[in-house]
């Protein structure tokens, strides 16, 4: 069958009431959760998981996808209106988009925002519905030295490419993945790093671990750096709606930003800040009004957004093909996924057609669904932000505290949530990012099956990894970059050397 | 030495910490209990690369804070003048999730969830206590009966435990239906 009839089949799963019902309950949980000033679309999903434990798999992953989504526009509102980006892939939004605010035009800036996004998010879940399974079906002569290249390609780019310093990126993917280590080993059962703790067996839980590092460790961060003073949300003065002249100045940027979002989100290019910074680039390179970019340039907020959105969506590509999570939201989802069992990666087309379809299809419902929800009912959730500081923090900390524990009624798992909320709160504290200490933790184990999977067909040889085509074209691409640097560093200085000679 | 501000300190001790976690995972491994039939591959190869590897980026960090860059928290310029931690602040955040962490096995979900609520919302500078308490104890309930009774995840009820049956007897029934449910 053609990927076409498999959506349409999609869509018939999606259009049951039942599961329509649970993609409106997602899109507006998440938009609920996104708007919270500080909380981004992974922190949501983590904080939304113990909703779904008594919904059948379809459902809920039906509601993932809604949440994933909405959490995204929630954020961009809040960014618009607050400045507190949830996320980095929002930092362009609130950066471009606030200054619009400033200057009276909020109902432009959040109507380019919410239509781009539906723009980018529409056309890039089409490339994913095709892509998808055409990349599954590849993948399925992907040896397992191959998966470990990938996936140790994919720890290179998200560990050196976040953040503003090489060192600190690695520094959390090695965090993450000894956290990875702890508890029994799935083949040999050889239990790892417990200490005599019983409860660690079973290892540590990534959904308490992604709570605890965006949510607890946040807070006391800000803590520590409280000042008396409260936020000034910004009014929306115009009408939440588009003039002739944003139209036309937006829908260019919107399809660039898509085109530059969704390959970097297929790519391990490490999540979405590098899409948006690109796509604020190019809009300000091609803009005739460059003067407006840092002023409140439609262009800065309708690329960058549409970029967001397709980057998310780009992101679910390896996810769903390979089982390779590129991103801290995609992480989550992988972990949503594997706590109803199901395992993302080639063969799930085929094991669990009904869940995959389903999704990609409730992602065009409820990018669809949170356009027509959000513009109209924007003031309403702008009420949201109007909640006091310390009544939304203290909320935000209770919460975070339930969701650690709900999913495993375990008392271990909140010992575990305050142990990682101060590591959460040195990570911030010292610039380290968090989005490869949550790639590594979930992505560690998964490395290691492919690592004893190469190494039990060849019987223990350790030459099994690097043969094929794929592990040495990645290995060989990794040393380049990671070598050439260091290598242009030396001649340069011996230039200069021989210059001052 | 000169070049090592008060905050990169701090940072050095961070990395040292992490190499002591490094080192700790390297040791783990070395005196892990290897079963019987998984000569071929062992669990220990992994954990010592993961180790080792810790190690190595600890100790870089390290060098890398002795050489004067030390890390600045995203959303600050390097350049900002670095005002120290307002460690009163931190601690009462940290102490409202402790008290959540041990109140919620011994006295049931709504006094922990009461007590972290209101906790943060102190540090964060809420001062109209009878209002801030009244709003603290109204979103632990609330989220105590969407969760136990809409979502039937259960949660702790601690020293309520039993009331609800409790209820059932000294309220006419019909009430106690409102309340309860069933």
């Amino acid at each position: 069958m053609s990927s076409f009839n498999h959506l349409m089949e999609g869509f018939a799963t999606a259009f049951t009431v039942t599961n329509l019902l649970y993609g409106l309950v997602g899109t507006f949980l998440g938009t609920l959760v996104g708007v919270l000033p500080g909380i981004g679309p992974a922190l949501a999903i983590a904080l939304l998981l113990p909703v779904t434990v008594s919904v059948d798999p379809t459902a809920a992953i039906i509601m993932f996808a809604s949440i994933y989504y909405g959490a995204m526009y929630g954020g961009s509102t809040t960014s618009i209106l607050l400045n507190t980006p949830g996320e980095s892939g929002s930092v362009i939004t609130a950066l471009e988009g606030n200054k619009m605010a400033k200057a009276g035009r909020a109902g432009a800036a959040l109507a380019t925002a919410a239509i781009g996004s539906f723009v980018a998010g529409t056309i890039a879940t089409l490339l994913l519905a095709f892509g998808a399974p055409a990349l599954a079906n590849l993948a399925l002569t992907i040896k397992p030295a191959g998966y470990l290249s990938l996936m140790i390609l994919a720890f290179a780019t998200v560990g050196t490419l976040l953040g503003t310093s090489m060192v600190r990126g690695l520094v959390s993917l090695a965090m993450g993945l000894t956290l990875g280590l702890v508890g029994a080993d799935l083949q040999s059962g050889a239990i790892r790093l417990t200490f005599g703790n019983p409860n660690a067996i079973d290892g540590i839980e990534t959904v308490t671990v992604i709570v605890a590092i965006f949510a607890l460790g946040e807070a006391i961060y800000l803590a520590s750096r409280f000042k008396h003073e409260d936020w000034t949300v910004l009014q929306i003065k115009d009408k939440a709606w588009m003039t002739k002249e944003d139209w036309k100045r937006s829908w260019k940027p919107w399809l660039r930003g898509t085109a530059i979002g969704f390959p970097l989100g297929v790519i391990p290019a490490g999540g979405s800040e590098v899409p948006t910074f690109l796509s604020y680039g190019v809009e300000k390179k091609l803009s005739k009004r460059k003067e407006e970019f840092g002023k409140g340039a439609i262009e800065g907020v309708a690329g960058p957004e549409a970029a967001n959105n397709a980057n998310a969506a780009g992101a679910l590509v390896p996810l769903l093909a390979l089982g390779l999570p590129t991103s801290a939201t995609a992480a989550i989802v992988l972990v949503a996924f594997q706590s109803f069992n199901i395992q993302p990666g080639p063969m799930l087309f085929d094991t669990n057609p009904l869940v995959v379809w389903g999704l990609i299809a409730s992602l065009f419902i409820g990018n669809t669904l949170l356009l027509v929800l959000n513009l109209p009912f924007i003031r309403v959730w702008i009420l949201l932000l109007k909640i006091p500081r310390p009544y939304l923090y203290g909320g935000i900390v209770s919460l975070s505290l339930l969701g650690a524990y709900a999913l495993n009624s375990s008392t271990f798992d909140l010992q575990v949530a305050l142990g990682i909320a101060l590591l959460g709160y040195l990570f911030r504290r010292f610039g380290v990012p968090v989005t490869p200490l949550v790639i590594g933790m979930i992505m560690g184990p998964l490395a290691e099956v492919q690592y004893k999977r190469s190494l039990q067909i060849s019987n223990g040889d350790y030459g099994v990894l690097l043969e094929g085509l794929m592990p040495k074209v990645i290995y060989s691409i990794l040393l380049l970059v990671l070598v050439a640097p260091i290598v242009l560093k030396v001649i340069n200085k011996r230039k200069s050397a021989t210059a001052v000679k | 030495m000169s070049k090592v501000t008060q905050a990169g300190k701090g940072e050095l001790a961070f990395a040292g910490f992490l190499l002591l976690l490094g080192l700790l995972t390297i040791w783990d491994t070395s005196r892990m209990l290897v079963p019987d039939g998984t000569s071929v591959i062992s669990p220990q190869t992994f954990s010592y690369v993961i180790g080792i590897f810790l190690s190595i980026v600890s100790v870089t960090l390290f060098i890398t804070v002795l050489k004067g860059d030390s890390g600045t928290p995203e959303g600050t310029e390097p350049g900002d003048p670095f005002q120290p931690a307002d460690f009163a602040t931190m601690a009462q955040v940290s102490g409202a999730i402790a008290a959540f962490v041990v109140l919620l096995d011994q006295a049931g979900f709504i006094v922990a969830a009461t007590s972290s609520f209101f906790g943060v919302s102190y540090a964060f500078g809420a001062r109209k206590y009878v209002k801030d308490f009244f709003v603290a104890v109204i979103f632990a309930i609330v989220v105590y009966v969407a969760f136990t009774k809409g979502l039937k995840i259960n949660l702790p009820a601690g020293i309520f435990d039993g009331i609800s049956e409790n209820l059932k007897s000294i309220l006419p029934a019909r009430i106690s239906v409102i309340i309860i449910g069933k």
